[in-house]
């Protein structure tokens, strides 16, 4: 017996959450992924799981390294994420979350394009619930623009996916490349889920509204299954480069812009994708190998980052910096976790960020891609501001808001531990996670320049952070607005700003607009087509005289004339021929 | 003779026949004997049904036909009849006139079966015209005046096409002095055929609410009892794609006509003008109406697919095309006998559906999974059905391309009208919140409608081997 795929575990185990209760149901939410893990690591190499489904081949089970990796930190963060929401008591925010962590692991073991649109779809379905989960007003409407913004994106990789059958005669989902209009379409239904800005407003939109609980889920599934079918079908292709290294940028200057503790995190979720994508976007076995590890490493220390935010947020019930600060004296287990993902998430050195984003930076030295290599040191140094200094500082730190909460339950805290603890483990053993990447590896993380180097940059970011801190130059509240634009990004940041406000916003005004106009005037003529017929050809000439329901047998008439129209089209058409 | 080939038909009329005789001992003006009668009646009828699945006959000298086809559309009408039956015990609870109703129920139902089982033109004629006589009073069985309207117009309608059908069928007679459908082989003259075709789709087109012949759909199901719209959606529409499949596959493959450039063009409009339409429609059930109006587009893309000379391909259409009216007819049954469901405490304007979802909770739930097929999304029937259009478009060829694309940019414009229901119905509070009582004649059928739902969505392979055996029996 061949094992099963592990998301055909988590959706089928979903399903029985509904009927269990109390401690029977945590030991089950507790259980099933580790089942899951079990599972996964006696899975043998290779493919299998084939259905035939009218002459196509659908491949529930194509395991291979690549694969293996993402399915390792899907299965542990679903463990991680079950028991840090293990006190929820609606079952369905239960069910919906693990049917989301199978649909995703779907897709990563999916071996054709049909049975990973099948699972794409569902987890975008999956993930939707898990926002409007939260049933704020604010959550229901960006749970509607997410679950538009993927389905636009799923048709797209549906009309893709149809196109390239019909090309190849084949559905086999392997390397792709970018030629012509179906590769094209696939390209767009993936960087969809991979946030890519101007298409990633769904992110930050979204995974703040979610639960608290809810929100360690979406940060780790939805984005790396995107980096992953990209590493699988395109990887090389140059136009990720460009892509990815102005994610890393782009988001850096609304990071530190933004008052919500969550969007902050969503923000530099997106900034560590494009990481990521410009792995995939230079190609090489060393960028590869650090793409793939730096989605494991960034997936458990955002999670550690949205679990010490999320606690805090659970016991103040505020999720704005200008209401937080001074927590550090009564939360300070939260405070070290969140330390810790921080530290990571910036790469210092013994934590898992380092061992996984230099590798991607260094691919994009030996490469000789300057502005490349520049464009992600500057990122580097951004993220450590907005993510690693800012996050706990304004929440621990800074002006003593008067909140004394308490400590997160115990629960909360085993979660935050265990990833906190993988942070660190795998920042000083690195070749664990080595040993199961896609390529082998000869890569050491650990040399005096690489050290040397990173400590500098983060050593002058701290530097710029303490002068402005110690001088007081801002009020507190602003301090994150000016934290790292000197005069050059100032300016950058100036004309850039002006550009959106002028020609692009214009721009997209005036489509808003056209657009706009066409629906309403469908809208309108589609009430009566008939009525609108006529005024259009200024046959009724009373534009008032528009009815909402078609008249009294007049349709009888139309419809005989339109049959013999109809008809004579056909005849004149085919005896002409 | 073998006679339990027709017992089906023959418990359908006896039912029927019962029905009305029952009428003449009522006392009791509002008994429902009559709707247990019939719901009987078709049940044991399907059991006859089902075994026949295999069997090939000619009967009455070739007039009556027994094949793979006839039978899957009979187990097609009879369980639509069943689910409306069941509904309708509810619905009609305090009508009047009951075994009537019933009666005509039965009887359209026996023609439905007589056309799907038609090998010649006059059998077909007379199932179709049997079909559509004991409709149109079904439609105006409230007798308000919207009704009677709504039956008027499907009655002009009807009799309109009726002569557009008996035109062409004559046209097959004048040409080879014989009306069975085989025989229209037999036309030599390419403009005889070529005229004679096309009357025959538009006749039957005017049953299948193709776009141009599609007016009378819409005004006929808002003015409808809403049992009757489910029938008339999920049933009567079904009847003309049976004609259709009968008369082009058998008759006109060798007449070199490319009657699939027709269809496909037809196709195109159909769907799109009835999502369109769709968009705007406050009045669910016109909403409905013209959503019915589009799938019967996405339907016809398997029969233009099918006049591919690729016999797989055609062969893949056909299945594709009988999977989907299959599904069609449970989803937009179940939304029709939903709507019927909460028409008396809500109302037909979609704004009275906000917060149904507290309101009527499992009529919602299972609103949402009809409206989930409908749009063709993953887990449902409506995804497999509709993704099997889709690759059997794609295999068509370069014009399949253009019905692919059009099929899923129709896709994402039905998504808003269905979209916009579910949020109504689930995110918009209410004026008025008090629970609606959910009878459970309502939701028996909607609950067997789900479960077929569901079960096809998630495990279609014996669905699809079906269709495809179906298919393979034809071509």
């Amino acid at each position: 017996m061949i094992n099963a795929p592990p998301g055909i575990i988590f959706i089928l185990g979903a399903l029985l959450v509904p009927f269990l209760r109390g401690n029977i149901r945590k030991a089950y939410l507790l259980l099933l992924p580790l089942v899951a893990f079990v599972d996964l690591l006696y899975m043998p190499h290779g493919t299998n799981y084939v259905f035939n489904f009218i002459g196509l081949d659908l491949i529930f089970a194509r395991v291979d390294s690549l694969s293996m990796v993402f399915a390792y930190v899907f299965v542990i963060i679903a463990f991680i994420g079950n028991l840090y929401a293990i006190h929820v008591k609606e079952s369905w925010q239960h069910m919906t979350a693990l049917i989301y962590a199978g649909s995703a692991l779907g897709v990563v073991f999916a071996g054709d394009l049909f049975s990973l649109f099948i699972f794409w779809e569902i987890m975008a379905i999956a993930s939707a619930l898990l926002i409007w989960s939260r049933k704020t007003k604010a959550s229901l409407n960006a749970g509607f623009r997410y679950i538009l913004v993927h389905i636009f994106g799923g048709v797209c990789l549906l009309a893709g996916i149809a196109l390239h059958f019909s090309n190849t005669g084949s559905i086999l989902f392997g390397n792709i490349g970018l030629d012509g209009l179906d590769t094209y379409l696939i390209f767009l239904g993936f960087i969809i889920n991979a946030a890519v800005p101007p298409l990633h407003a769904w992110l930050v939109d979204a995974y703040p509204e979610s639960t608290i609980t809810g929100t360690v889920f979406l940060s780790a599934f939805t984005t790396k299954t995107a980096v992953y079918v990209l590493a699988r079908s395109f990887p090389g292709t140059e136009i990720l480069i460009i892509i990815g290294a102005l994610m890393t940028v782009y988001p850096i200057f609304y990071a530190v812009l933004e008052n919500d503790i969550r969007k902050v995190l969503g923000y530099s979720l997106i900034n560590q994708v494009g990481f990521m994508i410009t792995g995939i976007g230079i190609g090489t076995a060393l960028s590869i190998n650090g793409t793939v590890s730096h989605a494991f490493c960034h997936i458990i220390y955002k999670a550690l980052l949205f679990m010490s935010m999320g606690s805090v947020i659970y016991m103040t019930g505020k999720d704005k910096f200008t209401d937080l600060g001074g927590l550090y004296k009564t939360m300070p287990l939260t405070l070290i976790f969140c330390m810790i993902g921080a530290a990571s998430i910036s790469a210092f050195p013994l934590f898992s960020g380092f061992i996984s984003k230099s590798m991607i930076v260094t691919a994009s030295a030996e490469g000789g891609m300057l502005l490349t290599w520049f464009l992600l040191l500057f990122a580097s140094a951004g993220v450590f501001h907005h993510a690693g200094i800012k996050v706990p500082y304004f929440t621990f730190f800074a002006h003593d808001s008067g909140i004394r909460a308490k400590e997160p339950p115990l629960n909360m805290l085993l979660a935050m531990g265990i990833a906190a603890f993988l942070c660190i483990f795998i920042g000083i053993y690195p070749d664990i996670l080595y040993n199961i990447l896609p390529y082998p590896v000869d890569f050491i993380p650990y040399t005096t320049p690489h050290v040397v180097s990173q400590l500098q940059l983060l050593f002058f970011a701290g530097l710029a952070f303490l002068f402005l801190i110690t001088y007081g130059y801002y009020p507190p509240e602003q301090r994150a607005i000016n934290l790292d634009t000197d005069w050059f990004y100032r300016k950058g940041a100036k004309w850039f700003t002006w550009f959106i406000n002028n020609p692009l916003s214009e721009f997209s005004r005036l489509t808003a607009q056209a657009t706009l106009n066409f629906f309403l005037f469908l809208l309108w003529f589609s009430r009566n087509p008939l009525a609108a017929l006529k005024i259009l050809l200024n046959i009724e000439k009373n534009r008032e005289k528009y009815p909402n329901i078609p008249q009294y047998l007049e349709v009888v008439n139309l419809n005989a004339i339109l049959t013999l129209i109809f008809l004579s089209i056909c005849i004149l058409v085919f005896l002409l021929k | 003779m073998n006679y339990t080939l027709i017992l089906p038909e023959i418990i359908i009329c006896a039912f029927a026949l019962m029905s009305l005789v029952l009428a003449m001992f009522r006392r009791d003006k509002t008994d429902d004997t009559a709707g247990y009668l019939s719901i009987f009646g078709l049940i044991s009828s399907i059991i006859f049904v089902v075994p026949l699945f295999d069997i090939k006959a000619l009967l009455f000298n070739g007039f009556f036909i027994i094949d793979p086809l006839a039978i899957i559309f009979k187990i097609v009408f009879i369980s639509i009849s069943l689910l409306v039956a069941i509904c309708s015990i509810a619905y009609t609870k305090k009508w009047e006139n009951k075994p009537e109703y019933y009666f005509l129920l039965l009887c359209t139902t026996l023609g439905m079966m007589i056309t799907a089982s038609s090998g010649d033109l006059i059998t077909l004629y007379i199932g179709l015209e049997l079909t559509g006589l004991s409709s149109y009073p079904l439609v105006a069985f409230t007798k308000k005046d919207i009704s009677s309207e709504s039956s008027m117009k499907y009655f002009m309608f009807g009799a309109f096409f009726s002569a557009v059908t008996l035109f062409g069928i004559s046209l097959v007679y004048g040409a080879t002095g014989s009306t069975s459908i085989a025989s229209a082989l037999n036309i030599i003259d390419y403009k005889i055929a070529l005229i004679a075709m096309l009357f025959l789709i538009a006749g039957f087109g005017f049953k299948t609410a193709i776009v141009p012949f599609h007016m009378w759909l819409a005004d006929t199901h808002s003015g409808a009892p809403t049992s009757i719209s489910a029938f008339l959606s999920g049933g009567i529409i079904n009847v003309a794609f049976v004609a259709l499949i009968r008369v082009l596959l058998v008759a006109m493959p060798t007449l070199n006509i490319q009657y699939g450039l027709i269809l496909l063009v037809l196709s195109i409009l159909t769907m799109t003008f009835g999502n369109i339409v769709a968009l705007s429609q406050r009045h669910i059930k016109r909403m409905f109406a013209y959503s019915t109006i589009a799938q019967a587009g996405y339907i016809i893309v398997g029969l233009a697919v099918a006049s591919s000379p690729d016999q797989e391909i055609a062969k893949l259409g056909i299945a594709a095309m009988l999977l989907h009216l299959i599904v069609h007819l449970f989803m937009k049954g179940g939304a029709f006998i939903a709507v019927a469901a909460v028409a008396e405490s809500a109302g037909y304007d979609i704004r009275d559906y906000a917060g149904l979802g507290k309101r009527a909770p499992i009529t919602a739930s299972f609103m949402l999974i009809f409206l989930i097929s409908l749009a063709g999304i993953v887990p449902t029937a409506g995804f497999i059905s509709k993704l099997l259009l889709l690759i059997s478009a794609i295999k068509f060829g370069d014009l399949g391309i253009l019905l692919a694309i059009s099929l899923l940019l129709n896709s994402i414009l039905s998504c808003c009208y269905y979209g916009r229901l579910a949020r109504y119905m689930f995110f918009i509070k209410p004026k008025d919140d008090s629970k609606i009582k959910e009878d459970i004649m309502f939701l028996i059928p909607m609950g067997i409608a789900t479960i077929f739902i569901l079960i096809m969505g998630l495990y279609p392979a014996p669905f699809v081997n079906i269709a495809i055996s179906v298919a393979n029996s034809l071509v």
